[in-house]
């Protein structure tokens, strides 16, 4: 069957990814309004690496697609407050800036890397870990 | 050729849905972004076939799903996913086929097979 030429979808993938970035920032600029009355403020955050993770396979960028699943999997397994004591404020500042940088790569045609992820993944993999061991 | 409803939060998979299905020769009665707007589009459009994104920002798959069926037990879904789900969770979808994404032409003919 014949496969999908992915190039036909740029302009669509940066068109979304500039309204995720908007959505992620606008879930910031919440965050010094926060009660604890209010629903998660790092939903926004789940859905859009959920999407990215989707959106990057597909169009064959498999190095955001697996940052996006890691990233993912921390915001589905962190509740904000348990994030909140581990530093996940911050370290979502850093995941939009990182998602930022990238894009802006993608704009102006260039192979964007990764890299800028990584201490980032390490951080991740460490609130995950921190995570089980509090629930162990 | 069946009339399909695609349901996707992503514009992006949303499109690229509507390529490939219209290349199967199937029908695009109508789009959705949210679960909310899956339901009442399939009031209205009266779809044999839904393709379901499971994470959505209002309602998920899974409740969309369940009220789809309400409407018409006869809607075939096909259950679109980034992750495998459990099994208690696809028993209560009763989902005709389920793709896990990167969304491809040939997974997608396989879906509709299974209807």
């Amino acid at each position: 069957m014949e496969e999908e030429d992915t190039s036909q979808y740029v302009d669509v993938l940066l068109e979304e990814f500039n309204d995720q970035l908007s959505e992620l920032r606008l879930s910031l600029n919440r965050l010094s309004n926060y009660t604890s009355n209010d629903k998660n403020p790092f939903e926004a955050f789940f859905r859009v690496t959920h999407t990215l993770k989707g959106n990057a396979a597909f169009m064959g960028i498999d190095g955001l697609a697996e940052v996006s699943k890691i990233l993912c999997e921390v915001y589905r397994e962190l509740d904000y407050q348990e994030g909140k004591e581990l530093g996940i404020d911050r370290f979502s500042k850093r995941v939009y800036l990182a998602l930022y940088f990238y894009k802006t790569a993608i704009e102006r045609g260039e192979s964007p890397s990764v890299d800028r992820f990584e201490a980032l993944l390490t951080d991740a993999k460490y609130l995950l870990n921190q995570r089980n061991r509090s629930l162990s | 050729m069946a009339k399909v409803l695609i349901v996707d939060d992503s514009r992006l998979s949303v499109m690229a849905l509507q390529n490939m299905i219209m290349r199967l020769g199937h029908d695009i009665v109508g789009t959705a972004f949210t679960g909310e707007e899956a339901i009442e589009k399939a009031k209205m459009l009266k779809p044999e076939v839904v393709t379901l994104d499971f994470v959505m920002p209002d309602i998920d798959g899974r409740e969309t799903a369940k009220k789809m069926k309400m409407i018409d037990p006869r809607i075939k879904i096909i259950m679109i996913t980034n992750d495998e789900l459990p099994s208690h969770v696809k028993q209560e979808i009763r989902a005709s086929a389920y793709i896990r994404k990167p969304i491809t032409s040939a997974k997608l003919k396989q879906g509709f097979s299974q209807l």
